[in-house]
């Protein structure tokens, strides 16, 4: 019994010690997980700053078709306020005679005969039917001028988190409004069905969605350059599987060279000459898309331009 | 319950009252073939069921059982983290940092401890007012601790115990008395 009790304290003792050795690398393993969450909390912290700072390279991209997108409701707000201006003294001389004549300055014969002497340098009936398009088209531009503004800071304001369902269609088509001005020399197909929902932060993704397609664009406008096409076209296409939207952007621009292809996501990479692009486009899409559990492909196509193709989970709720 | 109080129970048991007797608890309370390793969980039931026979071979109290299981416990866990125990200058260093440090200390090394919430404060030079949380109602067995706590830096304490959850109430206070 003796020699039992012994051979148990030893593999108890065996037992402690070997407890000993996992709670030891349980400690150790403890420690370098906080250590990696640090890292990795530092890591989204910069990857966010790098998707703000491409957002802002984007804006600077947008400016120019923005101002001329402003510009258009501007001139004519502009033209309808010197209308107004023009009109403000003759309604203002209504205004005085009417209040005039409630103050008991004015008789009734008398306010009849000055009505009579200023209807004959104003035509009231024009005055008044211009007012009104005047006010309308005014509230029209400011509208116009605000839907574009508000297009902007969707896109480029910095939000802690602005998780959401949303659909395919909506970030495309808010994309595409953003681009506006770049897209008008191309022939845009856009075939996405309505209903199409996917998670996760929608300025992100139409970000992701802004620098493909401003690269289709510029890829179309060296082809156009080089006499290669005529026409710039750029086709956007959503299927689906069971679990994914898969989105195509598929142009018929100046393609990629095959050797670039495998360093195309690649940080600071670019095929553009030295000083235009950042190198961070594609990079940064593919950061998006990896957050949102999503992925990206491209291929050139066999007759001309490259496919784009996108994959994002579908929303699970 | 974590297996390293199971272990401690193992301990105590076999050397105080010998291996047949905590084979034949075993037998009693847990599964066939049953071997505790500290880092697993086994069901509270378990423990209770074991106490609860130690608690009648010893003719004690429940509370009292678990008192002193709590003091034994805490030279267990001493004698295994030295280094812990060696952090604290004093008795009342190591009370008032039970839930800062101790509890920390226990969540790196296990997963999912469900560990008590302590809230100590000091209420003057020689009283720390400690509460007690928990769903499992071990407030004998952290009474005991505190006692095996104060063995260790030589104290002599009293621990008064006014309110109790096992009295209907929501939290335990435990009045810690040190000379």
């Amino acid at each position: 019994m003796q020699n039992y009790y012994k051979a148990y304290l030893r593999e108890k003792a065996a037992r402690d010690e070997v407890e000993l050795l996992l709670e030891e690398k349980t400690s150790k393993l403890y420690a370098l997980n906080v250590e990696l969450e640090k890292k990795l909390t530092i890591l989204q912290q910069q990857q966010i700053a790098v998707v703000q700072s491409e957002k802002m390279a984007t804006l600077g991209t947008l400016s120019a078709g923005v101002a001329h997108e402003i510009n258009n409701p501007l001139a004519y707000l502009t033209c309808n306020l010197e209308t107004f201006a023009h009109y403000k003294d003759d309604i203002n001389s209504y205004l005085t005679l009417m209040s005039r004549y409630t103050e008991g300055d004015l008789t009734d014969e008398q306010l009849i005969d000055q009505l009579k002497t200023l209807n004959q340098g104003i035509n009231t009936r024009e005055l008044t039917e211009d007012l009104e398009d005047i006010a309308n088209d005014c509230q029209e531009g400011c509208g116009r001028i605000s839907e574009i503004i508000k297009n902007l800071l969707d896109f480029a304001k910095p939000k802690q988190s602005d998780e959401s369902i949303f659909e395919v269609k909506e970030v495309i088509e808010h994309a595409i409004k953003l681009l506006e001005n770049k897209l008008k020399q191309v022939h845009l197909t856009s075939l996405s069905e309505e209903g199409l929902f996917i998670s996760g932060s929608k300025s992100n993704i139409t970000q992701a969605f802004i620098n493909i397609f401003v690269n289709a664009v510029q890829a179309c406008e060296e082809a156009k350059e080089k006499g290669l096409i005529s026409q710039s076209k750029i086709t956007v296409t959503v299927n689906q599987t069971e679990s994914e939207y898969i989105i195509e952007f598929c142009d018929n621009g100046i393609g990629i060279p095959e050797d670039d292809i495998s360093h195309i996501f690649e940080p600071f990479y670019s095929t553009k000459p030295l000083g235009e692009g950042t190198g961070m486009g594609l990079a940064v899409v593919y950061g998006i898309l990896s957050n949102h559990k999503g992925s990206i492909s491209l291929v050139n196509n066999i007759d001309n331009g490259v496919t784009v193709q996108v994959k994002l989970p579908k929303s699970k709720q | 319950m974590k297996g390293i109080i199971f272990r401690c129970l193992e301990e105590l048991v076999i050397n105080t009252k010998g291996m047949d007797v905590w084979e034949q608890l075993l037998e009693k309370h847990c599964p066939e073939d049953r071997v505790y390793v500290s880092a697993r969980s086994y069901p509270d039931e378990e423990l209770v069921g074991l106490a609860t026979s130690v608690s009648q071979a010893l003719n004690l109290s429940m509370p009292e059982t678990l008192k002193a299981f709590g003091t034994y416990l805490f030279g267990f866990l001493a004698k295994r983290h030295t280094s812990i125990v060696e952090e604290f200058k004093s008795f009342e260093q190591l009370i008032i940092s039970i839930d800062d440090v101790i509890h920390q200390e226990v969540q790196k090394l296990y997963e999912e401890p469900n560990l008590p919430t302590i809230e100590a404060k000091i209420y003057d030079e020689h009283t720390i007012h400690l509460v007690y949380r928990s769903p499992r109602k071990l407030c004998f067995c952290a009474e005991g601790l505190i006692y095996g706590c104060a063995e260790h830096f030589n104290k002599t304490i009293k621990i008064e115990h006014p309110l109790c959850m096992h009295n209907g109430e929501k939290e335990c206070l435990l009045k810690i008395t040190h000379s």
